[in-house]
């Protein structure tokens, strides 16, 4: 059995059952396997939890850069497109997700360990897209806080995951158009002053919050 | 094409713009008073150019259906309608793009494939503003081609849109919920047929058919392939639009020769097909030198049902008045009259439908008519001030006209503003009513 493989089995189980198999040995031994068929390829199901994500961000990043057209992108473009294809690259795990999002109250939540990965990954394709953006003018660049950019684009994304996963329109065009002016205000946001002030009003609140608790 | 600073998103957002252009025009109209308190003098029109103003610069940041029906208000009860026209005008050309990843996105769940796979050349940026979206120019061989794309998310939120229009559109038109509702079924009938572009595609085929033989008009030919219901792809049609044609100073004969173009146009839609092309914006109509027009967007179409056909077009015979019961059984049937009206709403309305009726179909009762004449013009604009200034007419809480008459009257002022512009002499006087 190979990493994808496995995955699909343990995504048919969970959704099948409602929760995670008790262990290792119990899910393999459904699937007429040994154990190690499983270790060989990931040390427990956290670290599968943990390739869901990050095999999703891959695919996608890679059928982004095998398309011609994405390396002629702007920064902003580029972004857009990511988020057009990774929502797209989701679909065939939506139900895998809604389940998921169902398990906690403000749906996938940032702070998730099976992000983990994901997010690592993310914010290293983020800075990509950031420094291609400063490389073009499109985005401001200043001491430390270009380099918060990123997680910030890394909210959004969670952002966006969430409200697709809330999604009733047709063929999902709300998401589109959730995409397009995120990326927009975003990019807007990047580029002007405003964000320091964001960030320089969200420092001045947490020091406060600091001083009222000590 | 200006982009827009950013279209407010939620629903919040939007009811907060709508309701600041609601107390700035009423501010406005407060200020309004207190200077004719002080000098009688102060024109209407200052306080409609700063009404207009607001309303626009608030409702523009909306787009889509909340400035239609501006528009449609706008035309309706004669309100503000000069001011009005020239910013909505404008509209028309200051959408917000969508960037080329978006493009991809809606022709690959459309297609399964991006622009790039069905054509030789695609404009990576749009060419053209779209009320709800914006146009490609594409070339597949030979053949350069016109791709208008719908932005994503418009028909949903054209209900919750006109909801939050209400509100203020009783308050500006003064007319009972009951009245607005039926006035706003209308609207957002047309308004989602509008984000249908599969329906579009369908009638820009067979009205572009139907008005085929028609002189010096020209159609695209539409292409069913590269259609979706986000998407309508046609050919491209050369020619400027309406302000950019009068520049190059077209000769008198080149004016009449559109203007009768245009005339035909709609007199065969109503009057044979009674079905209409029902939005002759002039961003909707690309004027040639050799005095030909190219005609395309058929996105608001109005079917015109018999029962408000025949007598509307009744009422071009001015013998009709002459039997007073008939005229009246008329104006009922036209729900210009209620049978709740009392004698002395009969006698004050009457004559002004009238007035309003006489001056509208004036051009059917001349065999040539010229829409030049500033005076004309002037009178229909001048009538529709003098009914805002009536406190009968602004007190009056049930609609006067059909929710049919909306579109109706729209197209005739569209067309006759055109014709204005144009100051085309045009043969009227063909068709018979009596
Ligand atoms: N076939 C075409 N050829 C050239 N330009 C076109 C064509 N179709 C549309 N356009 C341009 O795009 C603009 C908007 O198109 P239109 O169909 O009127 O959109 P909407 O339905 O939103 O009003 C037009 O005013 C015109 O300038
Ligand atoms: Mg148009």
């Amino acid at each position: 059995m190979d990493n994808s493989s496995l995955l699909e089995k343990y995504i048919q189980y969970q959704l099948e059952h409602g929760k995670k198999p008790e262990s290792v040995y119990v899910f393999m031994k459904k699937l007429k396997k040994t154990d190690a068929d499983f270790f060989a390829h990931f040390s427990n199901f956290e670290a599968l939890d943990r390739y869901f994500w990050v095999n999703v961000f891959e695919t996608t990043r890679q059928k982004l850069e095998a398309d011609k057209q994405y390396s002629d992108f702007g920064a902003s473009e580029k972004l857009s497109a990511f988020y057009f294809l990774w929502t797209q690259e989701l679909m065939q795990y939506r139900s895998y997700v809604l389940y998921l999002a169902e398990k906690s109250i403000k749906g996938i939540n940032p702070m998730d360990k099976a992000l983990h990965d994901f997010r690592h990954a993310f914010l290293d394709y983020a800075s990509s897209i950031v420094s291609a953006g400063i490389g073009a003018g499109q985005i401001a660049d200043r001491k430390f806080i270009s380099e918060q950019f990123k997680h910030g684009l890394w909210v959004q994304t969670l952002f966006l995951l969430n409200f697709w996963l809330k999604d009733t329109s047709k063929d999902f065009e709300d998401t589109d158009a959730a995409i397009e002016k995120t990326v927009n205000i975003g990019f807007k946001l990047m580029g002007e002053n405003l964000f320091d002030e964001v960030l320089d009003f969200g420092k001045f609140m947490f020091q406060r919050a600091k001083n009222s608790f000590s | 094409m200006k982009t827009q600073e950013r279209i407010p998103k939620t629903r919040i957002e939007r009811a907060a713009h709508i309701a600041g252009a609601g107390v700035k025009v009423g501010g406005n109209y407060l200020k309004h008073y207190a200077k004719k308190l002080v000098n009688a003098d102060v024109s209407r029109e200052e306080l409609h150019k700063d009404n207009a103003g607001d309303i626009y610069e608030t409702l523009s940041t909306l787009k889509g259906s909340a400035l239609k029906v501006a528009q449609m208000m706008s035309m309706d009860r004669g309100i503000l309608p000069r001011e009005y026209q020239e910013k909505f005008q404008l509209s028309q050309y200051s959408a917000p793009p969508l960037s080329a990843p978006l493009v991809n996105q809606i022709f690959r769940k459309a297609f399964g494939q991006p622009p790039s796979a069905f054509f030789d050349e695609f404009t990576s940026k749009a060419v053209a503003a779209a009320s709800i979206g914006q146009v490609h120019k594409a070339r597949s061989k030979d053949k350069w081609l016109a791709v208008k794309i719908q932005y994503p998310g418009v028909a949903n939120s054209i209900g919750s849109d006109l909801r939050m229009v209400k509100p203020f559109a009783v308050r500006l038109l003064n007319m009972s919920k009951n009245d607005i509702d039926n006035y706003f079924d209308e609207i957002e009938g047309k308004l989602l047929e509008e984000t249908n572009y599969a329906l579009e595609l369908k009638r820009s085929i067979e009205l572009s058919a139907a008005c085929a033989h028609i002189g010096n008009l020209n159609f695209p030919t539409y292409y069913p392939e590269w259609s979706s219901d986000k998407i309508i792809t046609m050919d491209w049609l050369e020619g400027m639009h309406l302000k950019e044609f009068l520049a190059t100073n077209p000769s008198q004969e080149v004016r009449n020769r559109i203007g009768q173009a245009l005339w035909d146009f709609y007199d065969f839609q109503i009057h044979e097909l009674k079905t209409v092309h029902a939005d002759p914006h002039p961003g909707n109509f690309l004027f040639l030198n050799d005095g030909t027009v190219n005609i395309f967007d058929f996105g608001c179409v109005k079917e015109i049902p018999d029962r408000f056909y025949t007598p509307y077009f009744r009422l071009v015979d001015r013998n009709i008045y002459k039997d007073r019961e008939k005229s009246l059984a008329i104006f009922k049937e036209l729900e210009l009259l209620h049978d709740d009206d009392t004698e002395a709403d009969i006698a004050f309305f009457t004559p002004l439908f009238r007035e309003m009726i006489d001056m509208l179909t004036l051009p059917f009762t001349q065999d040539t008519f010229d829409f030049g004449n500033e005076q004309y013009f002037g009178g229909i604009y001048q009538f529709a001030d003098k009914l805002i200034e009536m406190p009968e007419v602004r007190n009056s809480k049930k609609a006067r006209g059909s929710r049919h008459s909306l579109y109706i009257n729209r197209t005739y002022y569209g067309l006759y503003h055109i014709l204005f512009d144009l100051k085309a002499v045009v043969n009227t006087g063909s068709r018979k009513f009596y």
